[in-house]
């Protein structure tokens, strides 16, 4: 048998090896595979995070950390919603085309979308995880304005002062007006278990519980026996409540802000 | 004696040899120039300072040398260039590496060549009689920075492009004939498929072209008036008896470039080659980038590292100075390095006896080296993603109020953060809002928002005003933590006001 001499072995080895260098440029267009951890995260912070938070939570907008949340919407209106973002709020829609005028970031195909929402619900949703009893979806004309104002003395107002001294207004008609009726009932749903009330303006740091779910527990004053959770026809109440106080006269661009 | 057949075929051979190469000789005179080039006697105290020069021209022959290859790979139609690189990286065999070598011996040539540059320039060597190889030295760098230019032009992706755009609009800014320069650098009144093909017959045929004849000139100088001496103090440069001291000098204690200077001259490019290769097979090639599409208002082009200067100086010019100083600045720099030996070409060469241009080099190296760091960093371009991808700092969202984190919600979506950081996130074209709060007062940040200023686009006409009340409410928390106030009125608690909007019930 003829052997090579050292040195052509060696060379042979160093040009197989060179297709493995670290300078070679990656094949081209490889989009985000969101199905992997690391993709979802790395799609996460480019797009989520200026608005959702660092983690899915703590940030401005709505916490996708939430388990209730994420099993009581259904999977269609999720993809909706991430493809289409939300007419009349924040939201833009990050599909491959847009509805109704949303700014659209655009480019990324329902498959992926899909993909995404199902990685979201691996990672921050819970098997065990039941859907609210309460429909999450508004729908207008449900509720009554004044017994929404008795629900809301007895469940809200204990932190939601008018004076923003504990959690801050939400009775503010600059509050409402730049929210929807969907955004207050999933507050009101939902809760924010991911955010914790502001105590007073001199201690920010003595932090008080956060935003309940309807079926709470709310916190009470001292010695007030504890409060029941709230039914569907009282969260109709206090949306038409809330709503009843954003006032009609929307200057400029505000119609679109407090859809519907 | 009995000789042996293949010593006589060896004997014939080398005769015939010896004939051919003397035929040569006689007819081309090349033994003597390759005699006289390798073994002409340099000052002995010529060291390492010196190798700079032949770093570049190795780095120019590699340059050569994988350029024609390339040339043979390359499509240089508007059409095609890109998917043609492409091809190159991803199909052809070792294609990537040989695109990586010529891009980085590209910016290694440009690199040596201006430590060379500043080399001979501190040590005076351009003095008499060497003015006309600093010349062509000079020239030989405009072309260098020329072929450093078009060749990022030919990766035909988003940066060339709107470099390309950028060259043309200063082209165009001069008096009278603007229009006409353009259309001349562009082949037309806009980038097209002519741009690239103008720019392609500069990068291989032109530029080159000029950049060889150049150096022979610039090789036969260093030829004909031997390498300069170390400077040393009180050695002065006096025409009528330089040459004569020189060539005495040389003769009596000089040693034959080869190999005792030639030496170092192997030791260092050997080196950078290795360097070179290790680089490229590590850092791969340059670009191409994206693809241009003028509908991206988020592309942020910037030129090659050795443009990067250029790039910072442009954008940190007041603008009323911008014209004149582009259209008169290099050409009027250029021919002041130029004539430069023709002012001094005698005297002392040691640096310490010239500070003054110790420290014009100094101030120059330094200044370039600032202005390409912060081209690096261009803090005057906003982060276009930064509103999506800059999350709000938890303790900027804890404890705030419903309105306030609508306001938080808006400050990301009016993309106020594309200029402003917060928490150390976010453009830094505009200043650090953390500590707001502190320094203006609710209606002063009412003010900035709805009428800008300060460089500042005015929100009013975009922020209703609601979400200016949302806000400016967030705003009033970033304290920096727990800060105390700045100015009167600052971080005074504003819950009363303008409670009810005007608008309502």
């Amino acid at each position: 048998m003829m052997r090579l001499p050292r040195s052509l072995a060696l060379l042979s080895v160093l040009c197989a090896s060179c297709d493995q260098l670290p300078g070679k440029p990656a094949p081209r267009a490889k989009p985000i595979d969101v199905t992997t951890v690391a993709g979802f995260q790395s799609y996460y912070a480019t797009n989520c995070s200026g608005c959702h938070g660092v983690n899915g939570a703590q940030g401005p907008a709505r916490p996708l950390t939430d388990a209730s949340y994420l099993a009581s919407v259904p999977a269609d209106a999720m993809l909706a919603m991430l493809r289409d973002g939300i007419p009349g709020t924040r939201m833009p829609g990050f599909g491959t085309h847009s509805i109704g005028g949303v700014e659209a970031l655009g480019g990324t195909t329902d498959a992926q979308l899909q993909a995404f929402i199902t990685t979201m619900n691996s990672q921050w949703g819970a098997s065990n995880a039941v859907a609210s009893t309460i429909p999450w979806k508004h729908t207008a004309g449900l509720g009554d304005a004044s017994r929404g104002a008795s629900t809301f003395a007895t469940h809200c107002l204990v932190c939601h002062t008018q004076d923003n001294t504990t959690a801050g207004s939400v009775t503010d008609p600059f509050y409402l007006r730049l929210v929807s009726d969907q955004h207050l009932r999933t507050s009101i749903v939902f809760g924010r278990n991911d955010r914790n009330g502001r105590n007073d303006p001199n201690g920010r740091n003595d932090a008080k519980a956060a935003m309940p779910a309807a079926n709470g527990p709310f916190p009470t004053t001292a010695g007030q026996p504890a409060l029941a959770s709230l039914t569907a026809a009282n969260v109709d109440d206090l949306v038409a409540y809330l709503a009843s106080l954003r006032g009609t006269g929307l200057s400029m661009n505000e119609s679109k802000d407090s859809a519907p | 004696m009995h000789i042996p057949d293949s010593k006589v075929a060896i004997h014939d051979a080398k005769r015939v040899g010896l004939k051919a190469v003397q035929w040569l000789d006689d007819r081309t005179g090349l033994l003597w120039i390759l005699r006289h080039s390798m073994f002409h006697r340099v000052p002995r105290n010529a060291k390492w300072w010196y190798v700079f020069g032949s770093a570049t021209l190795m780095f120019f022959t590699i340059q050569i040398a994988s350029g024609i290859v390339l040339a043979t790979l390359y499509a240089p139609s508007a059409a095609q260039a890109y998917d043609s690189l492409v091809y190159i990286d991803t199909t052809v065999p070792f294609g990537w590496f040989l695109r990586a070598i010529h891009g980085w011996s590209s910016n290694a040539m440009c690199f040596m060549m201006l430590i060379h540059l500043a080399q001979v320039f501190l040590h005076g060597s351009y003095k008499y009689p060497r003015e006309l190889t600093w010349v062509a030295g000079v020239l030989l760098c405009v072309t260098t920075l020329g072929l450093a230019f078009t060749g990022q032009i030919m990766r035909w992706d988003a940066d060339a492009y709107w470099g390309l755009g950028i060259g043309a609009s200063i082209a165009d800014r001069a008096p009278v004939i603007g229009n006409q320069v353009r259309a001349l650098v562009l082949g037309g009144p806009d980038i097209s498929g002519a741009t690239l093909t103008r720019f392609f017959a500069l990068h291989v045929f032109v530029l080159p072209g000029s950049a060889i004849a150049l150096l022979g000139f610039h090789l036969y100088s260093v030829l004909r008036h031997g390498i300069s001496e170390m400077p040393k103090v009180g050695a002065v440069v006096e025409p009528a008896t330089y040459r004569e001291g020189y060539e005495a000098r040389t003769k009596k204690t000089g040693v034959p470039f080869y190999p005792d200077a030639a030496r170092r001259d192997m030791v260092v490019c050997g080196a950078l080659l290795i360097a070179l290769v290790g680089v490229a097979a590590w850092c791969g090639p340059f670009g191409p980038g994206e693809l241009p599409d003028p509908t991206n208002i988020n592309a942020s082009p910037r030129p090659d590292g050795l443009f990067l200067w250029i790039f910072a100086a442009l954008a940190l010019l007041p603008p009323s100075v911008e014209t004149p100083l582009l259209l008169i600045g290099p050409p009027l720099g250029i021919a002041f390095l130029a004539a430069f030996p023709f002012f001094c070409n005698r005297g002392e060469r040691a640096p310490t006896r010239r500070p003054l241009s110790v420290i014009a080099l100094i101030i120059i190296v330094v200044g370039a080296g600032v202005l390409t760091v912060l081209g690096m960093k261009s803090p005057w371009s906003p982060d276009m993603n930064a509103w999506t991808s800059a999350p709000s700092p938890v303790e900027f969202t804890e404890h705030r109020t419903p309105l306030e984190l609508q306001g938080a919600l808006e400050f990301q979506f009016a993309q106020c953060r594309n200029c402003h950081a917060i928490g150390g996130a976010g453009g830094e074209r505009g200043p650090d809002l953390t500590e707001v709060a502190t320094r203006l007062s609710w209606d002063q940040l009412v003010r900035q928002v709805q009428q800008g200023g300060g460089n500042m686009p005015a929100y009013g006409k975009t922020l209703s005003s609601a979400e200016t009340q949302a806000l400016v409410a967030y705003l009033t928390t970033l304290d920096g933590g727990d800060l105390r106030a700045a100015i009167p009125g600052a971080l005074e608690q504003q819950s009363s006001r303008d409670a009810m909007p005007a608008a309502t019930k």
